[in-house]
């Protein structure tokens, strides 16, 4: 396949790129939302200087409900309807004829609010607060666990996040009165889902509204929900008749847009005195915040996480009682990863915290364990396609050196530092299709893919997907693919997404659907459109409704902890990655070292924390910390190939792995590195209070802290 | 995060800053580098009605880092301090700490000063290395101030709001010196920081304000040496904050490992 053209990226790194705020629309006024101080408050009258302001009421909005097993059906209520359930919370929306006048008008704003006690519920759906429970179980886990020589247990927390892309979340709304169709322009990851979100609430049949992406500047899973403002944007202009738009800002950003994870794992493992893993009972709690975020529901992050627990293991036995919590916080959704992530770091700690108790190494401990061939089904029904773990092992091994770099630490220790190798065996579902989303419940999510393959009059030829580039690089892969399968020259192809009029319906770009379901479409389609003559008039639509494939990794991280202040580094990282078969060396190149710096982020930096008031302290950047250029290594990038016998081409995506394989090697290598002085780390980020104290309980001889103590 | 409606004078000298400062008092903030303040702006946490632009004042900008006395002229930005060859390397270490160049590139001496962040390196130096500052003001003139007079809590100094800092000196730090910190990004502040200069040890981050250890000095002065009893005392000394980034244990224990590392560098 032909070489990427460095132009795109040069364009956007030195400011080409055209994004949401660049849309310049005559007559554009902006919106700005008065948001509640309080975490749980009833909301009475509201007063709006110049009567500029309209609450939930006076725009009519329509909440949404995620139902399906096991969910609470507790609703998603745009400008929360007369409630306000988290700080932050967009309350109500003002506008003006620039943003400037519109704070103005938001710090003018009176909204009435009477507290309501904390143990008051958010949803009378769920009166105790659990907006999703079900229980995830195969193989005899009882008698596993008593057929184990040692049971060993373990409490795995992970931070509350946010994804964090650079371009925060926009939306533009251009009604056209001779049309009667408003053009809601947004930034997206799921422009179909948006529409037909935007539709229920604002009451109108979908033809009325056209949703179009402009480029986006990365999503990371937040961008891949409906939003609140974009349902108010979309109604005000209306209202007014007027284009109106709203882009967030950092401080909105990170206070409420999506958080994620919030997710404590408690283990019960069963091994054999030679480090044979038995059984997994485990039991896990999402905090999902305020709300079932819609589409995903609030089943997302506990139902991830739970699923993805042991799953490059062959475990015989697995159960997982899984539930999510509602609270006065910013809603959870999804994040690069999503609860992957959550179930990695817990099952990765926990790997090595079993070697340590052994006196196995970490490396063949896992190769002990791995899951030896594939096709391999899991205890509760994961059907890994492809994949060769004890080959990912051993890649990774003679890549980073790995008995060399045990003597190296062996040598550091003795010289009084600490230095830490950790490890991380994965594997992770993408590409998730109807049936998939059916078996778990969630009837928000079609689950299928689109493309289309048109040649127009001028004798271009439009390639058009149901996906929404979020800064992967779409155009180009599928630019070059056309090209290849169609033999002609890239420049005759257009890549055409983002777009509900152009673009044929689907699910949008999450899960790495980019490289499975809607590839498998968009494969399908151009070899349809190879047997024609390539005609004006050509029209070629095909649909994919992928099954669930199997990315997996094996990730290793070189940590050193500053012994005086206690301050982690990542020295050395090194992946190997089995995405099946490579479409474009430098897009899997990039999804992997962007990842691996998420990744790192998420496991030493960031955090958000509410207070005993519920107020959040991690609204700035100055709080919420973001990994920088100098927190991030150089990942070393091998691949191995397992092509996934599930498409057409063999590819299964790569978009989370990255970050996914940090959430276990670097804090295994954390971990590593402090083991020499008792301490136990289990709650993410390993920060330097938390490694600190760490090292206090252990020479306190007191046992491993709990998150708030 | 945009402003309120706020005016703007740009004054040109020192005397029409001043005359605005005594005509506006507290409806005024002065506005050196806005490394501070418009972020603050911003987010609407400050919001005076007219800002008092510095840029133009000509009488605030320089140094003198020539003489055996050093004169650092308030809006003097400290890119500037670092690209000139006469920088003391004690302030060369501290300067590397401030922020990022970006920062340093707009950041001024006197406005970290009278922001008075009590993780910021310029209110620990002042102390540390027992600098005058010099204000001035319409009505009563100049006064001097040691630094210790200077700085009085966290975003709290002893500048009256009809008030300009308008420089700060000090002897030229020779000799021996440490200066530490953990960030915990480069470029952080601070979680803990220390110093250590002829005799004078100066922890900062920690607690409400850049703190002196005189107990940690009188040790020193009697002849006692790093090692657990300095870390002891140093210890019993720091007064230390909890916050979201660090407990005040944390800050106890690093703030005197730190002290250790740097009266053994400055020794």
């Amino acid at each position: 396949m032909a070489r990427l053209d460095a132009g795109t990226a040069a364009r956007l790194a030195r400011g080409g790129g055209r994004y949401l705020a660049d849309l310049r629309v005559p007559g554009c006024l902006e919106a700005a939302f008065v948001r509640s101080p309080l975490p749980h408050a009833r909301v009475g009258a509201a007063r709006f200087h110049d009567g500029r302001g309209l609450t939930a009421a006076d725009l009519g909005l329509h909440p949404l409900v995620a139902t399906g097993p096991g969910l609470a059906g507790a609703p998603w209520i745009p400008l929360g309807g007369g409630r306000a359930r988290y700080v932050g919370e967009p309350l109500a929306v003002v506008w003006a004829a620039d943003r400037y006048q519109a704070e103005d008008l938001v710090d003018a704003a009176q909204l009435e609010l009477e507290p309501l006690p904390p143990d008051e519920p958010l949803h009378s759906q769920a009166p105790t607060g659990v907006l999703f429970e079900t229980t995830l179980e195969g193989g005899d886990v009882d008698a596993a666990l008593r057929a184990a020589d040692l049971v060993l247990e373990g409490r795995f927390h992970c931070a509350r996040q946010t994804p964090f892309p650079l371009e925060t979340r926009g939306v533009l709304a251009h009604p056209d009165p001779g049309t009667g169709v408003l053009t809601v322009w947004t930034s997206t990851q799921i422009p179909d889902l948006v529409r037909a979100g935007l539709a229920r609430c604002l009451g109108l049949p979908e033809a009325r509204l056209r949703v179009r992406v402009p480029q986006v500047g990365g999503g990371f899973g937040v961008k891949a929900h409906l939003f609140a403002e974009e349902v108010a944007v979309a109604a005000l202009a209306l209202r007014l008749g007027q284009p109106v738009r709203w882009i967030e800002d950092r401080q909105e950003h990170l206070a409420a847009s999506a958080h994620a994870h919030d997710a404590v794992v408690r283990l019960r493992v069963g091994v054999t005195r030679e480090g044979r893993i038995l059984g997994v009972d485990a039991d896990l709690t999402a905090d999902v915040g305020a709300y079932s975020i819609w589409p995903f529901s609030a089943s997302l992050e506990p139902m991830t996480a739970a699923s993805s627990l042991f799953g490059a293991y062959a475990v015989g036995a697995l159960r997982c009682r899984t539930r999510a919590r509602s609270s006065a916080r910013c809603p959870v959704g999804a994040q690069r990863g999503v609860g992957v992530t959550v179930g990695v770091h817990a099952t990765e700690r926990m790997v090595d915290r079993i070697a340590r108790r052994l006196s196995i190494d970490p490396l063949e401990l896992r190769r002990r364990n791995a899951v030896p061939a594939c096709p391999w089904t899991s205890p509760i029904g994961r059907a890994l396609d492809s994949g060769d773990y004890p080959r990912l092992l051993a890649t990774l091994a003679a890549a980073a050196g790995y008995d060399a770099l045990r003597a190296e630490q062996h040598r550091a220790r003795a010289a009084g530092r600490l230095l830490g190798v950790g490890l991380a065996l994965f594997n992770e579902h993408s590409g998730t299709g109807t049936q998939d989303y059916r078996r778990r419940g969630i009837d928000t999510i079609p689950g299928w893919d689109q493309s289309r393959v048109r040649v127009p009059a001028d004798g271009r030829i439009e390639v058009a997907t149901s996906a929404a580039d979020a800064g992967q690089g779409h155009a180009d892969t599928y630019r070059l693919l056309a090209a290849e399968v169609l033999g002609v020259a890239p420049e005759r192809v257009e890549v055409v997404e983002g777009d509900t009029d152009r673009c044929p319906p689907g699910t949008g770009t999450f899960t790495s659907r980019g490289a499975v379901g809607v590839l498998e479409s968009l494969v399908q389609a151009l070899r349809a459109a190879a047997a024609t003559d390539l005609a004006p008039g050509t029209d070629i639509v095909r649909r994919a409704d992928a099954e669930q494939v199997y990315p997996s990794g094996a990730h290793l991280a070189v940590v050193e902890v500053d012994p005086v202040g206690w301050r982690p580094r990542v020295l050395r990282y090194v992946a190997v990655e089995d995405c099946g078969t490579i479409i474009h060396p430098e897009v899997v190149a990039g999804q992997v070292r962007g990842g691996v710096a998420m990744g790192i982020g998420n496991v030493l930096l960031e955090e958000h924390a509410y207070d005993a008031d519920g107020q959040i302290q991690t609204a700035t950047l100055l709080d919420y910390l973001v990994p920088l250029a100098t927190d991030i290594p150089e990942v070393e990038l091998h691949h191995l190939t397992s092509p996934s016998p599930r498409t057409t081409l063999g590819s299964k995506g790569v978009g989370e792995a990255g970050t996914i394989g940090a959430f276990g090697a670097v804090a295994n290598a954390v971990a590593d590195a402090v083991a020499p002085l008792g301490a136990e780390l289990d709650t993410l980020p390993y920060s330097p209070q938390r490694i600190f104290a760490a090292v206090e309980r252990a020479r306190a001889g007191l046992p491993p802290a709990r998150p708030g103590q | 995060m945009k402003p309120a409606p706020v005016a703007y004078r740009r004054p040109e000298s020192l005397d029409e800053a001043l005359a605005d400062l005594a005509e506006l008092g507290d409806r005024a903030r002065p506005l050196a580098g806005g490394q501070s303040l418009v972020p603050l702006l911003a987010l609407r946490l400050a919001q005076p009605e007219v800002l008092v632009g510095l840029e133009r004042v000509a009488e605030l900008r320089g140094a003198d880092l020539d003489g055996d006395r050093l004169e650092i002229r308030a809006m003097t930005r400290e890119a500037e301090l670092e690209r000139s060859a006469a920088l003391p390397p004690l302030l060369g270490a501290a300067l590397g700490h401030v922020g990022h160049f970006q920062i340093r590139s707009r950041g001024t001496v006197g406005g970290s000063l009278a922001h008075m962040d009590p993780a910021a390196e310029w209110p620990a130096l002042a102390l540390l290395l027992d600098a005058t500052l010099t204000v001035a003001s319409a009505r009563r003139g100049r006064r001097r101030l040691p630094a210790a007079s200077f700085i009085l809590g966290p975003l709290t100094t002893a500048l009256e709001p009809d008030e300009l800092l308008e420089a700060v000196t000090m002897a030229r730090p020779d000799g021996r010196f440490g200066f530490a910190e953990v960030e915990r990004r480069s470029g952080d502040f601070a979680l803990v920081g220390a110093g250590c200069h002829r005799g004078r040890v100066v922890v900062f981050a920690a607690g409400p304000r850049p703190q002196r250890l005189p107990g940690v000095e009188a040790f020193l002065r009697d002849g006692g040496a790093p090692g657990p009893e300095l870390q002891r005392r140093a210890h019993a000394e720091i007064e230390a904050r909890d916050d979201l980034h660090a407990s005040a244990a944390y800050r106890r224990q690093v703030g005197a490992r730190l002290v250790d590392q740097v009266v053994a560098a400055a020794s």
